[in-house]
């Protein structure tokens, strides 16, 4: 009865699905299937992560030490294919069909690891492809979201979203080491379950997800979709002034590993507690990815983005304290989770709500891209300051660039702000 | 959730097909008026077929897995790797007597995963089977290290100090988080050296590192982590964030030890000092050392081939002259640490080749003059981590 309602309801208004779930408010299905869809891939991809180091060193008899080598030099190439993937999706307007080829990447790589056995070449290929599969999906889904969602709404509904892909991110390792507590060696049960379940998260894109991006402006035909177009994006003032925020604020975020290594020193604790750390990363960050959406949305995205970074700030500042108990630490780790959630879903909300539908994907890429490398940039970065000097000087140097970055940010934001109401004032 | 429709959801300003034309199929939506009157599939029962098959598939895999397994006798439920009354004990004693080989049996039986001996004069003939399970195992003087990984709870790692009977002594396990890798102990079996490889995690996927520990065999506690020595290369110390320690191999005088070090895609052959807790860079291209039983050379794994295709070969140095011997006889890719069966012969596992993918773990030991180009020859069928014990 209730669904019946909700249905005529819909289709009167053609407005957005109101789900009854406290967690899952307000968001079209488009954004609730694609947020399935990452679900299911996350626990496939997440069971395939957590068992190959164990699968290369038990079942194989190999070294996996290499894999990080190919790590640098990856990076470029998956920024081209990411950018490529964004500009057909764009041109041909064909989102679903670009999202679909990187989930089916993904998906056959699982089942690649069972086929190509013990030769390592093959192996690192297979992690490549399914690292190319995850660069191609991410922006075309990332507008398809934005794209069925009302301006106002952005940040739920990629707050939605975030939420079902890290559940799924939980998920997966407790699968894979559910199934090799059952069977111990089993490796080849881990692929295939693996692999059927990111065929269930391919049967939810490809049956329920819609194809159809929203608008079609009149202006589209005033700006064909190139190369040139995309790049162009980065000259309007508005979107690239979030690149340029993006990056610079990736530019003095050191990595995860890093920050976790940095605790670990500092506590001196037993390593097997640090997978915990991850787990309660991403616990805090799933329940809060959907709070920190509505948020965003109601009071400014630009506002809970900065206040996500002062967030990292005070967890970089932990690594200095002169002594650091073991409930500090948890609620530092909460902290961190809190950041991410102000911060991932929230900045493509920014961005997707001033990138023309025409080209959404290639500007989300565009983003992805140089958020990616800045990281990328960071960890040599923070790498070099360590062996220069130490790990304090590093993080000290990590704190002052971050408050730099974060006060460029907030003036760059506040006259883009500005810029947006003028126009909608003129607008209205 | 799949039995519910699932409306258009355009939004308002969306130019798109009228209400109704959601209930499409895959990938395009046909015109509205098709969609009406031809009702295709509706997409839940699609939906519905593919997760049946789905589970069906993945089901299947795991019967099958687990019908496998119970006929290798390998089950959850098999015992965890503690004293070795269920082996064959007083066989066992009589072949520690003798020279002999530790190793691990590969074969497909229920002694898979078990530490097996045999003598030295006849490694292919009958051998004792402990009860014990390691993933790897060393053993020098009376004592033993048998290193395993603790499967089903996570990448966790158990090192068992073992007495003369190869049996788990008094002292207590050492545990942690990593994946078993290499495992030696000192020739007066005072020191172990363990080496475990650890992941990063999704956030920073791909990347491993090393952790090799020093452990005290007396207590079973740690001594030092190789990380906190002190590096030195060319009288200058060297530091990065980045290094990585690993292949332990024990010097005669057991306070010395040459290890690698892993830094900035460079292999460094390291020779360390227990007791001044310092490493001296000596020589580079040098993965997974065995100092020979001389204490002359050493032989170790020299990674051939482009980054990212990269294959292992045996090479031996000589540590006075600094000279490399590739061991060219061997044209199979060797990811293991060599073991000296002499002063003239190496040891080494290698995968079947009849049994290449998953859920093998089926190897042999293969034994090769430690001098140039001459052939491999199977030592040990069914073995991996071979120990020579004179």
């Amino acid at each position: 009865m209730y669904q019946t309602e909700n249905l005529q309801d819909v289709i009167k208004t053609g407005k957005t699905l109101r789900s009854p779930r406290l967690l899952l408010p307000r968001v079209s299905s488009t954004v609730l299937f694609l947020g399935l869809t990452s679900f299911f891939t996350d626990i496939s991809s997440e069971m395939v992560s957590t068992i190959l180091p164990l699968y290369l060193v038990f079942g194989l008899g190999l070294n996996p030490l290499q894999f990080g080598v190919v790590d640098g030099l990856y990076q470029g190439a998956a920024a081209l294919v990411k950018v490529a993937g964004g500009l057909v999706a764009d041109r041909w307007r064909r989102h679903k069909e670009v999202a679909v080829a990187g989930y089916g990447l993904s998906a056959f790589c699982k089942l690649g690891f069972l086929l190509v056995g013990g030769v390592w070449a093959a192996i690192a290929a297979l992690v490549l492809i399914d690292r190319t599969g995850k660069g191609i999906r991410t922006a075309p889904r990332d507008a398809m979201i934005s794209l069925s969602t009302p301006r106002e709404e952005l940040g739920t509904a990629f707050g939605v979203h975030r939420a079902l892909d890290t559940a799924g991110a939980m998920i997966g390792p407790l699968v894979a080491f559910g199934l090799l507590a059952l069977l111990p060696g089993a490796f080849d049960s881990v692929f295939v379950v693996s692999f059927c379940v990111a065929l269930i998260g391919l049967g939810v894109l490809t049956l329920f997800v819609e194809n159809r991006p929203a608008a079609r402006p009149a202006a589209a035909s005033a700006r064909p979709v190139s190369l040139g177009a995309a790049v162009g994006l980065l000259r309007a003032p508005r979107f690239g002034v979030l690149v340029a925020i993006g990056a610079a604020l990736g530019l003095m975020t050191m990595s995860d590993g890093f920050l976790y290594l940095g605790l670990q020193r500092r506590l001196d604790f037993n390593s097997e507690f640090l997978p915990l750390l991850y787990v309660a990363t991403a616990l805090v960050y799933m329940v809060l990815a959907v709070p920190m959406g509505r948020l965003a949305d109601r009071i400014g995205r630009g506002r809970v983005f900065i206040g996500g970074y002062v967030v990292l700030l005070l967890v970089y500042t932990s690594l200095l304290l002169p002594t650091l108990g073991r409930v500090e630490l948890l609620g530092y780790i909460a902290l961190f989770g809190v950041y991410y959630a102000a911060t991932d879903g929230v900045l493509m909300a920014l961005a997707s709500a001033v990138l023309p539908a025409e080209l959404r994907t290639s500007g989300l890429a565009l983003l992805t891209t140089a958020t990616g490398l800045a990281r990328l940039f960071a960890s040599v970065l923070f790498g070099l300051l360590w062996t220069r000097w130490d790990v304090e000087t590093a993080v000290q140097c990590f704190i002052a660039g971050l408050i730099v970055a974060i006060a460029i940010a907030v003036v760059a934001l506040i006259r883009t702000e500005n810029s947006v109401n003028h126009e909608q004032a003129a607008a209205s | 959730m799949s039995k519910q429709p699932h409306p258009d959801v355009s939004l308002g300003r969306s130019a798109g097909p009228p209400p109704g034309a959601g209930i499409g199929l895959v990938g395009d939506c046909p015109p509205a008026a098709t969609t009406r009157t031809r009702r295709p599939l509706p997409r839940g029962l699609i939906f519905t077929a593919l997760t049946v098959i789905c589970l069906l598939i993945a089901g299947g895999s795991i019967a099958r897995a687990g019908l496998r397994q119970r006929a290798m006798g390998l089950t959850a439920a098999s015992p965890p790797p503690v004293a070795a009354t269920a082996g064959d004990t007083e066989g066992v004693a009589a072949l520690r007597a003798r020279p002999h080989l530790i190793f691990r049996s590969t074969a497909r039986d229920d002694t898979f995963g078990k530490i097996a001996l045999a003598p030295l004069d006849a490694p292919e003939g009958p051998r004792g089977v402990t009860a014990l399970r390691c993933d790897r195992v060393y053993a020098a003087a009376d004592r033993g290290l048998c290193l395993t990984a603790k499967r089903g709870v996570g990448a966790k790692y158990s090192a068992q100090v073992l007495d003369a009977a190869l049996q788990p002594g008094a002292a207590e396990a050492l545990g942690g988080i990593g994946i078993p890798s290499r495992t030696r102990v000192s020739p007066d079996g005072r020191y172990a050296a363990i080496t475990v490889f650890v992941s990063g995690h999704s956030y920073a996927a791909g990347t491993f590192s090393t952790h090799t520990t020093l452990i005290d065999t007396a207590s079973g506690a740690p001594i030092a982590e190789l990380e906190e020595f002190a590096v030195w290369r060319s009288g200058a110390r060297f530091q990065a964030p980045d290094f990585n320690f690993w292949g332990v191999t024990f010097a005669r005088d057991s306070n010395r030890f040459y290890a690698t070090l892993g830094t900035d895609g460079k292999h460094y052959l390291v020779e360390g000092d227990i007791a001044a807790r310092r490493l001296r860079v000596v020589h580079e291209g040098v993965e997974c050392p065995s100092l020979s039983p001389d204490g002359t050379r050493v032989a170790f794994k020299k990674q051939v081939g482009a980054e990212g295709r990269a294959d292992w070969r045996i090479h031996v140095l000589d540590l006075a002259t600094l000279a490399e011997t590739p061991l060219s006889g061997e044209t199979r890719n060797v990811d293991d640490q060599i073991e000296w069966l002499d002063d003239g012969h190496v040891l080494y596992a290698l995968p079947d080749d009849a049994d290449p993918t998953t859920s093998g773990g089926v190897t042999n030991v293969w034994v090769l003059p430690a001098d140039g180009g001459r052939q491999p020859r199977l030592f040990l069928p069914q073995a991996a981590s071979p120990v020579v014990v004179r």
